[in-house]
Formats: C-alpha cells, sequence, structure tokens
C-alpha cells in the first residue's frame, strides 16, 4: 500500500476551508458547489481491498471522476443517505454515469469485513466500490485526505462502540485531481451539476 | 441534543405559563378542577424505516479470520416518525420490534463536519402540545442486528413505551431512500 506523503496537510487545509465556510471571503465564483482546493493537487493514490477481495488501486481510476467517501456500515443515516444521493447523482448523468466511480472506504475495517461490504456497498448502486484494509492501511489514507475518525466505545449500546467520522465526499478529477469536498447535507442536484461540469471538462493528458 | 433540550423545556414551559394562565383567567366552573388540560393523547405520525438488507443475505460467520470473523458489523436501520404531544409533556423511554435483536433510542450529533452517533440517555423528549422529530441526522430508534431484509414496500411493527401514555404500538412503513 502506498499514500503519497506529505499529503497530511490536507487536513489542515480542510479545517482551515470549513472554518471559513459560510464567510465572506470565498474566492472568485466557481460552478462547482464544495468547498475547492485552489490549486487542485493529486490525490493522494492508495491501493486497499475491494468488496471482492481484489486490490483496488485509486490510480485506476483515471480518467473517471471519482467521489470518494470514507464511512461505516453501521451509520444510522448520514452514511447511507450519502451514499445514496451520490447514487442518484450519477443516474441522472445517463450514459456519462460510467465515467463516475464511487468509492467508499470503511473506517471500521474490523467489523466491515469483505462480507459486510459486499452486502452493503452495492445494494446502493451495483457500480460502487467498498474498499477496506488493516486499521493501519485505513489510518494512513484517511490521514493522507485530512478525515478525522475516531471509534467510541458505548458501553450501554449493543452497537460496542461508534466511529465518530467526518462526512464528506471528496470530488477527484478525470485527471485524479483533489478538486473539491462536499459537506454532508450537499442537495443532490448540486451534486449532480458538479459531476456534469466534471465529466465534461474531460482528462489532461 | 443540547438545543432540543432547551427548547423543548422552554416550550414545556411557555406551555405551563399558558396552562396556568388559562386556569387562573377565564375559568369557567367546568374548567376549574385539577389543571388537566383537554386530554388529547399523544400522536405518532409519519413513521419509517430505511430499506436495508438483512442477515440472512450475509454469510455464516465461521469465515475466516480476513473475512471478519465473528464481529462482523451487523446489518441495521432506522425508524424515524413524528411525535405530537399531548396535553402533558411525555418521554420516548424504549421500543421494541421483532424486526432486529435489538432496538435502542439513539442520535446523531454533526460537528465541525463531523458525524457522531450516541444512545439517547433518559428518553427523547415529546414536548406538550408541541411534536418532536425523529430524523435522519438527528434522533432515531436504531435496529441493530436485522434478523430480516427491510424490503421497500413493505411493513413492520414497533412498540414504543412512554413514559406517562404507556405503549403505543406503531405500524412502520419501509421505504427505499432513493428518491
Ligand atoms: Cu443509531
Amino acid at each position: 500500500m502506498s499514500v503519497q506523503k506529505g499529503a497530511v496537510a490536507f487536513g489542515l487545509l480542510l479545517v482551515s476551508a470549513f472554518a471559513c465556510f459560510g464567510c465572506a471571503g470565498q474566492p472568485t465564483a466557481s460552478p462547482l458547489h464544495g468547498v475547492r482546493f485552489e490549486p487542485p493537487k493529486l490525490a493522494p493514490d492508495f491501493t486497499l481491498t475491494d468488496q471482492n477481495g481484489n486490490p483496488f488501486t485509486l490510480g485506476s481510476t483515471r480518467g473517471q471522476v471519482v467521489m470518494l467517501y470514507f464511512g461505516y456500515t453501521s451509520c444510522p443515516d448520514v452514511c447511507p443517505l450519502t451514499l445514496v444521493d451520490m447514487a442518484t447523482a450519477r443516474k441522472e448523468l445517463g450514459k456519462d454515469a460510467e465515467l463516475v466511480r464511487v468509492v467508499f472506504v470503511t473506517v471500521d475495517p474490523e467489523r466491515d469485513a469483505q462480507a459486510v461490504l459486499s452486502r452493503y456497498v452495492p445494494a446502493f448502486d451495483e457500480s460502487f466500490i467498498g474498499v477496506r484494509g488493516t486499521p493501519e492501511e485505513i489510518k494512513t489514507v484517511a490521514d493522507a485526505y485530512g478525515v478525522q475518525y475516531k471509534k467510541t466505545p458505548l458501553p450501554n449500546s449493543a452497537l460496542g462502540y461508534a466511529v465518530d467520522h467526518t462526512a464528506f465526499i471528496y470530488v477527484i478529477d478525470r485527471s485524479g485531481r483533489l478538486r473539491q469536498v462536499l459537506p454532508f447535507g450537499t442537495k443532490r442536484q448540486d451534486i449532480t451539476s458538479d459531476l456534469r461540469i466534471l465529466v465534461v471538462e474531460g482528462a489532461e493528458s | 441534543m443540547k438545543v432540543q433540550d432547551i427548547l423543548s423545556r422552554g416550550l414545556w414551559i411557555v406551555v405551563l405559563v399558558a396552562v396556568l394562565s388559562a386556569c387562573g383567567g377565564a375559568a369557567t366552573p367546568a374548567a376549574v378542577m385539577p389543571p388537566s388540560p383537554a386530554p388529547v393523547g399523544l400522536t405518532i405520525t409519519d413513521v419509517w424505516a430505511r430499506a436495508a438488507g438483512g442477515a440472512m443475505n450475509m454469510p455464516t460467520p465461521t469465515a475466516s479470520a480476513d473475512m471478519g470473523g465473528m464481529d462482523m458489523a451487523k446489518p441495521t436501520s432506522a425508524v424515524y416518525m413524528k411525535i405530537t404531544g399531548g396535553g402533558m409533556a411525555d418521554k420516548l423511554i424504549q421500543a421494541e420490534s421483532t424486526v432486529a435483536e435489538t432496538v435502542e433510542l439513539h442520535t446523531v450529533e454533526m460537528k465541525d463536519g463531523v458525524m457522531k452517533m450516541r444512545p439517547v440517555e433518559g428518553g427523547i423528549d415529546v414536548p406538550a402540545n408541541g411534536s418532536v422529530e425523529l430524523k435522519p441526522g438527528g434522533f432515531h430508534i436504531m435496529l441493530i442486528g436485522l434478523k430480516q431484509e427491510l424490503r421497500a414496500g413493505e411493513k413492520f411493527d414497533v412498540k414504543l413505551t412512554f413514559e406517562k401514555a404507556g405503549v403505543k404500538q406503531v405500524t412502520v412503513e419501509i421505504r427505499s431512500v432513493q428518491q
């Protein structure tokens, strides 16, 4: 498994981007709806294992728009709703849907076994990819994207523990560059509109 | 949810004040007796759950360590509804259903983009003459370890226990959130 070094700075960047969310100093208007990476930079590459047990390398999706999401299957509604939003937005693209990939990285790899992912992820859209790895591998990837997550024991729940996590969609363009982050609650039509823009933009060779 | 607590407490006070002043003011002889306002019961509406796969779609937990072994995540779903209080403030303290191994009252908080799910301590307050909504991103009744698949369009029952109103049975409509 390999992850670009130095990408941890993304975390800080994101936090500051969100601190500024809603404040006046937004950079020049863009048709994209999320918090943008300016300038866009190469999305940290990684290889994890998909729901069928095969290695999945993010870099293999070059040429497609990728929506990358970190969550866990015991999540009550924030994760499933986001997955549904992404599935719906993708379908609205018609035949261009094949240029959009959705990758769900579990931040609960201990419980989200391969069998769990294979039941859960494709149920939203058959094309969706669910990936997992060892806790260390997941941590490395999450850190590279500035994803915060934490196992919190729930002694009074049959769940045993919850995984508190940031609920953002990372949007990667067809050239493999991280373009923006969509916060939870972004409207479906806005996701669709952003995907259309990024699909039409094409890929830089 | 602190805001909700404050809100429901605030509402409760408003209602209390309203009830007291109604009693003190234009009290008709019939209304003088106990300060029990119109005994309109609690109403529960818009009860639904998210469609989800059941345990039967899962392989038997004899799998290798790499497959997750015994500690695999169990299939879950959540039930939502709107509960409108009657004349008295009440509290939803328990929920039961045969579709899941365990049923718990939970809440979700979003803070700085971080999603946290927690069991609700002490129940979900239902304000008098007001309402509380169980909805995505907030309160929910969590179904842990689904024993059956929850298919969109089908229904199942949930038994709710309220501190004052007692037990209420409601029918839950399973919805695909794919709309
Ligand atoms: Cu829950």
